[in-house]
């Protein structure tokens, strides 16, 4: 296999274990482009990219900006807050707007899940998805079990617990699909209020008490409680969080095994997971964000070339 | 050059290193991400391992591959090279030259067999070190 089948990549549901592979192939080698003392290969350089933001975003902004320059794309960059998007426009117009500048490829994050996916319907360049609302963050996906495969040597029949607000997290739905077609077993563990309804139906346990789930995994993705959702009162308090399903040394040390330790970031430390388990040699929180760069590499160096 | 030209390179090396009585640098080039053919084809092609483990500033290089035919792969393999730095001095060696073909001026200083082909024929080069025989195949279309 040498190609993706897709010409956008808007969420991991779609993609084959095989698509997967090519992408992790392909940033096995972009990552040895980025270890290299000029970082830069010219594969982009007759290609336009806008990254169009309708959302808050650093890590992924910035990640996706350093890999379109890395191949030596062409970068506008866009931010609903600057824009004329508050004067009423609609998305489709503001898009095509962008493309009648003659742009090939748009990097798109919204806060309305399905947007990428309407996007693609209606306009011709290749989409990207860094994030629809809660629905999937799919690059995130990939650099988060393309760390695994780095640590572990195989994502294959490895145990991964999701921890957190499984709710409102399309990290987690992406990482879902992306560990479950690559072999793994899933477990997601929160408190209740923030686990979906129907959560089981996708084939993953579900674990309520943070030391169970623990004892079960070999690795721990820890997703961020989002304080901006804290006065919808899902839970009484942060240091009530904190209590129950933060991740801290003492609890780590209690267990008699080693787990990996994830977070996509942004980290609340002393929240979701203190500091000294953030910065510990256990957790990968920063081999993540340097895999994201080579991983993005790898999207738009395989959707970038299948086009005439 | 990747994929076929690292095994005569290894192959070569060997050799020069028992006549010269010196070790000689080998390093692995895959021109994937300079080719100027990028976009124009059906689809990306799948990039093999660059392993270049030293500069390659001031130094006389000889670029190997297994056939020369367009010269597009060669002028992919100068620019990838100036990632390593500027070599004093470079030169090509094949063990195909398929005559008539080029689309840039590049020619070979070493050349193991020059071929006149037809733009419809393939030529391929099997190595022992790829699990097969030492094979030149000059290919038809149809084959």
């Amino acid at each position: 296999m040498s190609q993706l089948k897709t010409k956008h990549l808007l969420g991991i549901k779609n993609l084959s274990a095989e698509e997967i592979q090519l992408i992790f192939e392909t940033a096995d080698n972009f990552k040895d482009v980025l270890n290299r003392p000029i970082k830069k290969v010219p594969s982009l350089r007759d290609v336009t990219v806008a990254n169009v933001f309708f959302e808050n975003s650093t890590r992924t902004r910035l990640s996706f900006e350093l890999a379109e320059k890395r191949l030596s794309a062409d970068v506008i960059n866009f931010s609903s807050s600057s824009s004329s998007v508050k004067k009423g426009e609609t998305l489709l117009d503001t898009v095509n707007n962008i493309l009648a500048m003659k742009v090939d490829m748009v990097v798109m994050r919204h806060s309305s899940p399905g947007a990428p996916h309407f996007l693609a319907k209606h306009i011709d360049a290749n989409i990207i998805n860094a994030g629809d609302g809660t629905h999937e963050h799919p690059t995130q996906a990939l650099l988060d079990t393309f760390s695994i495969r780095q640590k572990t040597g195989d994502v294959a029949g490895k145990k991964v617990v999701i921890v957190g607000d499984i709710l409102h997290s399309r990290v987690a739905l992406s990482n879902i699909f992306a560990l479950q077609k690559l072999g793994a077993e899933v477990m997601v563990c929160g408190p209740a209020t923030l686990l979906p309804k129907h959560i089981a139906e996708l084939g993953v346990k579900v674990e309520l008490d943070i030391r169970k789930a623990l004892e079960w995994c070999d690795v721990a993705n820890v997703l961020r409680i989002q304080l901006e959702r804290q006065k919808m009162r899902y839970f009484p308090s942060l240091r009530e969080y904190s209590l129950y399903y933060g991740i801290n040394k003492q609890l780590l040390d209690s267990l008699d095994k080693e787990i990996v330790i994830m977070h996509p970031g942004p980290i609340n430390r002393g929240v979701e997971i203190t500091s000294d388990v953030a910065d510990s040699e256990h957790s990968i929180i920063l081999d993540q964000v340097e895999n994201g760069v080579a991983i993005r590499m790898a999207v738009l160096y395989l959707l970038a070339g299948q086009r005439e | 050059m990747q994929p076929r030209g690292i095994y005569l390179a290894e192959r070569i090396r060997k050799e020069l290193e028992k006549i010269l009585n010196k070790p000689i640098k080998t390093g692995y080039l895959d021109t994937t991400f300079h080719r100027d053919d990028f976009r124009r084809r059906d689809h990306p092609l799948t990039p093999n391992q660059t392993k270049v483990p030293f500069i390659i500033e001031d130094k006389n290089v000889i670029l190997i591959d297994d056939v020369l035919y367009t010269g597009r792969s060669v002028r992919a393999a100068l620019d990838a090279m100036t990632m390593f730095g500027r070599p004093a001095k470079v030169e090509l060696l094949v063990l195909i030259d398929r005559m008539y073909s080029r689309h840039i001026p590049v020619e070979g200083n070493y050349v193991g067999r020059k071929v006149n082909t037809l733009p419809s024929q393939r030529v391929l080069v099997e190595l022992q070190e790829q699990g097969k025989k030492d094979n030149i195949w000059l290919m038809n279309e149809a084959e």
